[in-house]
């Protein structure tokens, strides 16, 4: 089991790797760069703009650029530093993630809370009126965009009401709306995975096994169909996260949070080529962690999975000593 | 007398389940009655599909309640009508008085909780016992089913099918129920570990003297372990009554289509003689008897009114009116 650990974790590397690559071509073929906006804006000619840009080697050919890029990055740790503020990316980024931090943990306590207990009782009355009520409007919250969720509950309870901030940051009731537009969706996707795959478990025969011995309904339900139905709850939920975890853009830039999100948005908008690379390598760094524990707590709820998750590194073990 | 009424231990009267699939409904118990004295083996005989996993599962009442559409009849266990009895009352006899062994072992356990501790849950629950209590006497009773408790911990996917439908048992005789249900319990298992679970609950049963319906449709398996036995077909009783009297003096055209069916090693036959057609269509049963469209007697009386059971002697009832021929 450890070997597979540190297997996985070691596979991040070249996930990374790839990652900034990609990234970094991709931010290379977006037209127009800092400096030209820039000095565009100056009266600048446009000589001038193009000695600027020889000067910071936006001209140099691309293997060059991404050569420095990288030699930067995983030679000297130094993610750049932003074009336009010049404080360092990484500094930047470390600030931030306390907001998209809470941000995230926030809206996933949320909808796992709401959403697992939702699902479960749906599934538990499948079919009922109540179940179809709840499949209806999880529908509709899953499909509703969240920054129109999220306007509509600032017109609401901001501005009509007068309850709660429009924006920014401070205490925790600046939290509240931002977590709310980020939640409902998930809620309404953790709670139909749930549904369906509770569906999917409560008709084992298994399950008849545990009503046989005697025990409560909800002891049945919860103690031994829920927790077989998890897998593909735990996937839907480590994407949710993953996700939040990366910064949420829209809910970051619509009610003006510092985090992550925002920052990689205002990168974009400056061609600040360093913050956005730098935003895009947490995004995919945080991700691949969130997966590699979602596929751990496969193997603690699973001892099927931990059994294989166990032979695999033993038959390479065997191998290797074979050879 | 008075010592006979207490030795009864379970009474089904008129037992009706009928279930709802797609706007028709089939009618999978037509009408049963049967009773299991303590301490009895009685072995429920049928063809898959004629209600005998249903009549079980409807003594637990852990039918599907979606699929359900009604049940009805009287269900007297100990002196007390199942099929009135609040929930609560039900957990509370379920897994303590009665119990139930399933088909598939394979899909019977939970899989991602170690044997024991699945043995354990009913302990802790009817014996009032402390967890750990529970789990040290789910070791024992492991030990009792031929596993070593050393393996107690393991999960499900660790055991071998013969050893998995030996936790069920483990798990179903725990709390020394009154009375045990075995759904088919070997008929999933391999050929010769299906002696060997056999032997095990027939042996289980006379030393904790637990009740039991065995259900099968296996008539070897009744013969070595059975009391009673009682012949279903299409959700009714068509013969009932002790083995020897079922298997000396069959009466049912039915009954006796089922013995042709089994190679007899004592009489040179170049052939056996299967039992032409298939069951009715629960959701469409046949007005009179029900076996009528395959039987070699039936007569136009067959297919008219229902057909009583009818007591040859006490200890053999039969639903024909052809047994006289």
């Amino acid at each position: 089991m450890s070997r597979y650990v540190t297997k996985r974790i070691l596979q991040i590397i070249p996930i990374i790797l790839v990652v900034s690559v990609l990234i970094f071509a991709i931010m290379s073929l977006v037209p127009s760069d800092p400096i030209t906006i820039i000095m565009s804006q100056t009266s600048a000619t446009a000589e001038e703009i193009e000695a600027a840009r020889d000067a910071a080697g936006y001209n140099d050919p691309f293997l060059v650029r991404l050569g420095n890029y990288l030699k930067n990055l995983y030679l000297h740790g130094d993610m750049g530093k932003s074009f336009k503020t010049g404080s360092p990316v990484f500094k930047d980024l470390m600030s931030r993630l306390p907001v998209t931090f809470r941000l995230a943990f926030g809206s996933i306590l949320v909808s796992v809370l709401l959403g697992i207990p939702l699902g479960v009782l749906s599934a538990v009355r499948a079919g009922s009126l109540s179940d179809r009520m709840t499949m209806f409007f999880t529908l509709m919250l899953n499909s509703m965009p969240n920054f129109w969720l999220a306007l509509m509950l600032v017109i609401l309870f901001s501005l009509k009401l007068k309850l709660l901030p429009t924006n920014g940051i401070g205490g925790l009731e600046h939290y509240i709306l931002p977590v709310i537009a980020n939640s409902v969706g998930a809620v309404a996707g953790i709670a139909r995975q749930t549904r369906a795959s509770v569906l999917e478990v409560i008709r084992s025969d298994f399950v008849s096994t545990a009503r046989s011995k005697g025990l409560k309904e909800r002891v049945v339900i919860w103690k031994h169909a829920l927790p077989n139905g998890l897998i593909p709850v735990i996937t839907s939920i480590g994407g949710f996260f993953g996700r939040l975890l990366g910064g949420s853009m829209v809910i970051e830039m619509t009610f003006s949070l510092p985090g992550v999100g925002s920052y990689m948005i205002n990168g974009i908008n400056n061609r600040d080529y360093d913050c956005v690379q730098g935003a895009m390598l947490w995004i995919a760094f945080i991700f691949a962690v969130t997966m590699l524990v979602v596929d751990l707590l496969y193997a603690f709820i699973d001892p099927r999975i931990k059994a294989q998750y166990a032979a695999s590194s033993a038959k390479k073990k065997a191998k290797k000593e074979a050879a | 007398m008075e010592n006979e009424k207490n030795n009864k231990l379970l009474e089904i009267k008129d037992l009706e389940v009928r279930y709802r699939s797609g706007g028709r409904s089939v009618h999978a118990v037509n009408g049963v009655s049967l009773s299991v004295d303590r301490g009895e083996i009685l072995g429920l005989v049928g063809e898959t599909g004629a209600g005998k996993t249903t009549i079980a599962k409807s003594i637990l009442r852990i039918l599907p309640d979606h699929a359900i559409q009604s049940v009805s009849g009287e269900i007297i266990f100990d002196g007390e009508d199942l099929l009135k009895a609040k929930n609560n009352r039900m957990t509370a006899i379920r897994g303590y008085k009665i119990s139930m062994i399933f088909q598939d072992p394979m899909t019977a356990l939970n899989p991602i909780m170690p044997v024991n501790k699945q043995i354990a849950e009913g302990i802790a629950l009817h014996m009032g016992v402390s967890k750990r209590e529970a789990i040290e006497r789910a070791n024992k009773m492991l030990e009792t089913v031929g596993i070593s408790s050393d393996r107690g911990g393991e999960y499900p996917h660790q055991f071998s099918g013969g050893m998995k439908q030996r936790v069920v048992i483990a798990m179903a005789l725990a709390c020394r129920p009154d009375l045990l249900l075995a759904d088919e319990p070997t008929t999933a298992l391999d050929v010769t570990i299906q002696a060997q679970v056999l032997e095990l609950i027939a042996n289980l049963q006379k030393e904790l003297h637990t009740a039991m319906i065995l259900i099968t449709h296996d008539l070897g398996v009744v013969a070595g372990v059975c009391d009673k036995v009682a012949v279903v077909y299409a959700g009714e009783i068509l013969e009932s009554g002790t083995k020897e009297e079922i298997f000396d003096h069959p009466k049912h055209p039915y009954t006796k289509g089922l013995f042709g069916a089994l190679p007899d090693l004592s009489k040179k036959v170049s052939r056996l003689s299967p039992i032409d057609g298939l069951p009715p269509d629960p959701t469409n049963l046949p007005p009179g008897c029900p076996f009528a469209p395959r039987c070699p007697k039936a007569t136009d009386e067959c297919r008219q009114g229902a057909i009583a059971l009818e007591a040859l002697n006490p200890d053999h009832l039969c639903r024909c009116i052809h047994i006289d021929e």
